[in-house]
């Protein structure tokens, strides 16, 4: 089966971003899920996730979205999205989630945010 | 105007859904696509939980006036209610409990008549509700995404969950 989560550590974060997957659903997310779990070692606090190529998320999506921001922030640490797109922003502002889950626009940004 | 379709109640259609609900969009110019594509999505997936090999849901989505009402058919199982309680018994209507609780929100559902149940999403957490399950996360997310929602019995015939965005 086709690993759909990249993974880049960096020193102060994982990075995780998707290949091939435009869609974080009912179809998807349980397996991206345990693909997050399977990549995050138990020393990773802070993590990225990249969403750029991301078009649609459900509720069964930011489910799993929310299940790493639990595991990351029950080790101190902290979850970062970026590349949201303004229909997955949309949606995130539909299901009351944009003071859930921090954003920014780029990787690079996310990382110093989690470096400063 | 109204736009009906039938699907296979099978997840893996989520992606001609969405080909037609661009379409729906499209000619209802009154929603955008996104939200449009979310609600009923959701509610399709919920439909395909409850359905088994070979059923279809017919989703109806229709414009009147400012608001839109969606319909989207199971095959007949529905939703579940107390054990203690028959729906079709007019002693029940007006009952409510607390079907989950998600952090600081409940979903109440009532028995509006015996053919309907009405959903609405409480601040007022007064007792605990079942563990959220996924299908309850897709109902707090229709409930979080439109102005009403309900879920008809249709005796001899197909329930739906109705919508109004």
């Amino acid at each position: 089966m086709t690993q759909h989560v990249k993974i880049l550590n960096q020193p102060a974060c994982s990075v995780l971003s998707f290949e091939g997957l435009k869609n974080l659903d009912a179809n998807s997310a349980h397996r991206v899920k345990a693909e997050i779990k399977g990549l995050l070692s138990d020393e990773t606090i802070n993590a990225v996730i990249d969403l750029s190529s991301i078009q649609f998320i459900d509720s069964t999506g930011f489910g799993a979205l929310i299940s790493v921001l639990k595991t990351v922030k029950g080790r101190n640490g902290n979850l970062i999205l970026t590349g949201v797109s303004s229909e997955v922003r949309e949606l995130m502002d539909l299901m009351q989630l944009l003071n859930v889950f921090q954003l920014s626009d780029t990787v690079e940004e996310a990382i110093s945010k989690l470096n400063a | 105007m109204l736009f009906i379709k039938s699907f296979q109640a099978d997840t893996i259609e989520t992606d001609n859904l969405a080909i037609w609900l661009e379409e729906v969009a499209m000619a209802l110019e009154s929603i955008s696509y996104h939200k449009l594509r979310f609600v009923v999505h959701e509610a399709f997936v919920n439909a395909c939980k409850f359905s088994g090999d070979n059923h279809s849901s017919i989703i109806v989505v229709i414009r009147h006036q400012d608001k839109l009402e969606i319909a989207i058919t199971d095959p007949g199982k529905g939703f579940e209610i107390p054990q203690n309680l028959d729906h079709f018994d007019a002693a029940a209507i007006g009952f409510k409990w607390n079907l989950v609780t998600d952090r600081n929100t409940a979903v109440i559902a009532e028995i509006r008549d015996p053919h309907t149940l009405s959903f609405h999403l409480s601040t007022e957490v007064n007792e605990p509700g079942n563990e959220l399950r996924e299908n309850h996360r897709g109902l707090i997310s229709i409930l979080k995404a439109s102005r009403k929602l309900s879920y008809h019995f249709v005796p001899n015939s197909l329930n739906y969950l109705q919508i109004t965005c």
